[in-house]
């Protein structure tokens, strides 16, 4: 017993330095309240796209002296979204960033947070219901995933006519990914070809051989549409090794190095950009500004889609490695 | 191995025999006290890391909401692992089983009629788990790994990837997911009641003893005329239907079921018998035990949030608790004195 209260004690004092480490600095400079927020998003750990949303969020912390929490399930679960939502309440911070990933769930924790008076915003995915039973939160800052799936049809559509498309989903229910299939599909089979959803997982090697056994099955596919930097990595070395590139079209979602190099190559016709730096850095600033002054705006902030391409590709990529684009 | 029936046999309960006193210095012999003494010492940790917010209402009902459903399937998988088998699809058997309330909601039954059917599906899945580890002698770890990918696959295919909505308003669910003050939920009591109702079962009943008997020597209970396929057999499907009663608890909740539901449950279960005391080689373990695992992960996981810590700790600190655990029951048991 005495061993086990050993590392317990050893566990604390460690965790109790990590606490401490962010949360003792005293505002310096404007002289302003500390404010305390919480970001509650369905990301897994280690996804680049989140990883940028978190460098802007923790860039304006850092420049408006926040404390940010940043809570994640390392794998994608509703579950443990609104269990992690349930706690930030609990904790009644100042203020709430979350991902409304499936409304009706995170409903009982967010409206619980807003009857208590904490200001809550959504990112990145918002609640697709209209005003009565939508969640009463400030407003939305993020994409619109619908329209952005419609965009990324539209860029390949320019390129010639596609007869057979995939649409391949990392996250399988996602609302937000099957959002961006569909419009994807309402636009190609509006002219005249065929989209499949792809359920390719977030192995590599699995993402790799479940579109290799696709392509085998259907060699007419003309275009391959990826819904982020888990899918495109994998399906960018595909294109490569079986020397694809150019005739199998890619068009994938978000910004990284990988697929911002494989535009430059002209493996990638295009991805789409939600500018997620934003959605962080607006998120902390319209928060702060909610509690210093009572701020708030007319309608949701839309930060994509925007389209990426061989155009623009070049004036991205340097922003890109820093981890702002 | 020799000593494991002799372990049984003194078991207290068996007939009825053991006196109070000797029930109790029993019980804290066994490794639910060590578990006790965690949770405590977790509980103390917290309210002092996250105070001024840990020691609410609304984090308490977080704690025990986390703890709860866990609780649940972990309670009803310590039984299976103390009788020597595993059951890694719970978590896709919960999903599986609990799809079928918002499946036949969407075709017009009630959720009162659709839930039992919930049940029934589960009760089938452990039933099929227990024959085919009965007649094959297949380890119940690939068996049932096998359980995993094939009924997630079924989910995926029932649901296409969108989440299946129910009407939240069906009084139906009120049993399983009411939602009460300070957002504490319904799930507490049945976590309560499981948990009285399983630990009767394993040490106050002849079932409890032949459990015991079949995971601690196979041969040596076979020859003792325990009936042993038939104890696992029932066994799995307890195990699959408290998944069923977690996921119908769930489906309320979230007022739907989506393709991921249940996911990493099964290693979240098997560690909070791990960290209650349970053996991985079966023969030796707790309710209690497990209960109390629970709700130490539950206080972890609701404390590292509250004390602003970013949520990629909670898979560390739980990677560190269950071998130190281990490490701690390991030494316990070779310094009690043997019976």
């Amino acid at each position: 017993m005495r061993r086990m209260l050993a590392v317990v004690a050893a566990v604390g004092l460690a965790l109790a330095s990590c606490t401490t480490g962010g949360g003792q600095e005293e505002a310096a400079g404007g002289g302003g309240p500390r404010y305390e927020f919480y970001v509650v998003e369905h990301g897994s750990s280690g996804d680049p796209y989140w990883e940028i949303v978190k460098k802007g969020a923790e860039d304006a912390a850092r420049l408006y002296k926040v404390k940010l929490t940043w809570l994640n399930p390392e794998q994608f679960s509703i579950q443990k979204l609104v269990d992690l939502m349930n706690s930030a309440v609990a904790a009644n911070p100042d203020g709430i960033l979350a991902t409304i990933t499936d409304p009706e769930a995170v409903a009982p924790p967010l409206t619980q947070a807003i009857d208590q008076g904490i200001p809550v915003i959504a990112i990145d995915t918002a609640d697709p219901r209209p005003f009565p039973d939508r969640i009463p939160y400030l407003f939305y800052i993020g994409s619109d995933e619908y329209q952005a799936g419609r965009r990324a049809a539209e860029r390949f559509l320019q390129e010639g006519p596609v007869p057979r498309a995939v649409c391949a989903i990392h996250e399988q229910g996602n609302i937000a990914l099957e959002l961006r299939c569909k419009g994807f599909r309402d636009v190609i089979e509006d002219n005249g070809g065929v989209v499949d959803n792809l359920d390719i997982g977030q192995d590599p090697s699995d993402i790799q051989q479940q579109e290799q056994a696709y392509l085998q099955a259907h060699p007419d596919t003309k275009a391959i549409l990826t819904l982020g930097p888990i899918g495109a990595i994998p399906t960018i070395q595909l294109l490569e090794q079986q020397g694809l590139a150019g005739q199998l079209w890619h068009g994938s979602f978000d910004l990284d190095p990988t697929t911002n190099q494989s535009i430059l190559d002209g493996t990638t016709l295009f991805t789409i950009d939600a500018q997620p730096y934003l959605i962080g850095y607006q998120g902390v600033v319209m928060l702060y500004l909610y509690n210093r002054y009572g701020f708030t705006v007319g309608g949701d902030i839309l930060t994509g889609p925007a389209i990426v391409d061989a155009s623009n590709v070049e004036q991205v990529m340097a922003l890109s490695e820093q981890r702002i684009r | 191995m020799a000593e494991r029936p002799l372990e049984v046999a003194a078991r207290p309960g068996r007939g009825g025999r053991g006196s109070i006193a000797r029930t109790w210095a029993a019980l804290l012999r066994r490794p639910a006290s060590g578990a006790a003494v965690g949770t405590v010492l977790m509980f103390v940790l917290f309210a002092f890391l996250a105070r001024p917010h840990f020691l609410t209402l609304p984090s308490m009902a977080s704690t025990l909401t986390i703890a709860a459903e866990l609780g649940i399937v972990a309670m009803g998988m310590t039984l299976l692992m103390i009788g020597g088998e595993f059951d890694l699809s719970v978590g896709s058997v919960l999903g599986v089983s609990s799809v079928t309330v918002p499946w036949l909601m969407e075709r017009g039954w009630p959720a009162a009629a659709a839930i039992p059917v919930a049940f029934l599906v589960a009760l089938g899945i452990g039933l099929v788990n227990g024959v085919i580890v009965n007649r094959t002698q297949i380890p119940s770890f690939i068996v049932t790994l096998g359980g995993l990918f094939w009924w997630r696959g079924v989910l995926f295919a029932v649901t296409r990837g969108f989440p299946i909505r129910v009407d939240q308003g069906d009084p139906g669910f009120a049993p399983f997911s009411t939602r009460l003050a300070f957002g504490f939920n319904v799930s507490l009591f049945w976590f309560i009641a499981v948990g009285f109702a399983l630990s009767f079962l394993l040490v106050r009943t002849r079932f409890g003893n032949w459990v015991f008997a079949t995971g601690g020597n196979v041969r040596t209970a076979q020859q003792l005329g325990i009936p042993t396929k038939r104890v696992k057999l029932v066994l799995f499907a307890l195990t699959a239907s408290m998944a069923a009663l977690a996921g119908v608890i769930q489906v309320g909740r979230f007022s739907g079921v989506d393709s991921l539901r249940g996911s990493g449950l099964e290693l979240e279960a098997i560690a909070a018998a791990v960290i209650g005391g349970t053996r991985l080689t079966g023969g030796y373990g707790s309710v209690a035990g497990t209960a109390l695992g629970c709700l130490m992960l539950g206080i972890i996981q609701n404390g590292l949030v509250l004390a602003g810590i970013a949520s990629y700790w909670y898979r560390a600190f739980i990677g560190l608790l269950i071998v130190a655990v281990v490490i701690v029951n390991q030494r316990a048991g070779r310094l009690s004195p043997p019976r």
